[in-house]
């Protein structure tokens, strides 16, 4: 029977090891795989982007893990663990935001659509998946975060409301308007999802 | 249903997160509504083109040694830097004490002991010592003499004034004086003038007795 967040936090805040192993484990690839769409996509000079931003997101998730150990004591089990580590997550793509809007490194990453580009309809799927994943780290942030959780993270409404603290009608109406934004921004790149292959 | 409710729960249907019977009197809605069936179709193209993106999922790397390490350094980093600010502030606080400690007045008396807190009684003054500036009489003698001459350009000065302010009062009298005479003779002369027009009146009155 394995055992539950609550009960692996209680035995990590006893000093057991092996306890946060084992949620480090459970929860590495779900915090991952927000972070890759919270973080953004951003260069720096002269290196590979995507290497780059592998390493911010291997860098990001490790911060998320610290956090939660540096701040075991002061877990409470009043709402779902992932409640508050997304909290920490959230916590700690703002603050790589702020730390790299104050370096002056975050770049625009809308790309301007030019005719020399290559039509979609002949566009490699990585092309394509490069492009959509542009779009989503173009979104303001207010509308990227409540549909990463949603989306990637699978949490459902409610539990965005809680980590985002923002009310969950408004949580529901900025879902829906990055959706629309979303499509709207890569329709003007030239990318429809009816063209695309499967 | 209205357009603005089924709006509003397209995306708790794009996630499926509404019971059956919402779904199928949304469903319902959007068959005969253009204006939500194009939003939904939006907001499904958006969702479609998310769900393509690969699940980008590192393989599991993190060392959580390191991340006792780093929470460990970090914790020390920041107990140290409480501990500066202890140091500091006791700093702070001892010269405080120091600055109030020579404030603090004890005394001990026969019957009682008095800890007062004001400043410290003034020591009385002392009478300053004036230095003779003319040790010798000679010196006296010479001082004495500038102050008589000095004087006297003083007296010389204020009677030369005084001579000055007699003239210019005596010049400024004579010429009220030739003011005075100068009216008193064109008054006169009004007067006069005055008496020979009335004359002249009277006698034009009395030569012409029966024109009225």
């Amino acid at each position: 029977m394995t055992d539950s967040d609550h009960e692996l936090m209680r035995r990590c805040r006893q000093g057991d090891s092996a306890a946060f192993d084992m949620l480090v484990r459970r929860w590495e690839a779900p915090v991952n795989r927000i972070l890759v769409r919270l973080a953004g996509s951003h260069v720096e000079p002269g290196g590979s982007n995507l290497v780059s931003a592998r390493t911010d997101v291997d860098d990001l998730s490790q911060e998320v893990f610290v956090r939660v150990l540096s701040a075991r004591h002061r877990y409470r089990n009043t709402y779902a663990f992932s409640t508050w580590l997304y909290r920490i997550v959230l916590n700690v793509t703002r603050d790589a935001a702020r730390r790299r809007q104050a370096r002056g490194k975050l770049l625009n990453n809308h790309r301007p659509v030019t005719a020399a580009e290559t039509p979609p309809e002949a566009a490699s799927r990585q092309e394509v998946d490069q492009q959509i994943a542009e779009a989503v780290s173009a979104l303001p942030g207010d509308l990227r975060e409540p549909l990463v959780l949603r989306h990637f993270g699978e949490l459902p409404f409610a539990e965005v409301a809680r980590v985002t603290g923002v009310p969950l009608g408004t949580v529901k109406s900025r879902v829906r308007t990055a959706l629309l934004k979303l499509r709207a921004e890569l329709k003007n790149r030239g990318i429809d999802e009816r063209e695309l292959e499967p | 249903m209205n357009c603005t409710k089924v709006k509003d729960q397209l995306v708790d249907l794009l996630y499926d997160e509404l019971p059956v019977q919402e779904q199928q009197a949304i469903r319902n809605h959007l068959a005969g509504c253009p204006s939500c069936r194009d939003e939904w179709n939006n907001l499904h193209a958006g969702h479609s083109l998310l769900d393509r993106l690969p699940d980008d999922d590192p393989a599991p790397g993190i060392e959580v040694a390191r991340l006792y390490q780093t929470a460990e350094r970090r914790s020390n980093r920041s107990r140290r830097c409480w501990r500066a600010g202890a140091v500091a502030a006791g700093l702070v606080a001892a010269l405080m004490i120091v600055v109030a400690g020579a404030q603090l007045r004890f005394e001990r008396y026969p019957t009682h002991f008095v800890i007062a807190w004001d400043h410290p009684p003034k020591p009385a003054p002392v009478e300053p010592k004036i230095a003779d500036p003319w040790p010798t009489l000679g010196a006296q003698q010479v001082r004495f003499q500038e102050i008589n001459q000095l004087l006297e350009l003083m007296a010389r000065e204020v009677l030369a004034v005084e001579s000055r302010q007699s003239t210019d009062l005596q010049r400024l009298k004579q010429r009220l004086l030739a003011l005075e005479t100068n009216h008193d003779q064109r008054w006169n002369l009004t007067l006069a003038e005055f008496s020979r027009k009335d004359r002249e009146l009277a006698d034009v009155r009395l030569s012409r007795p029966n024109e009225n």
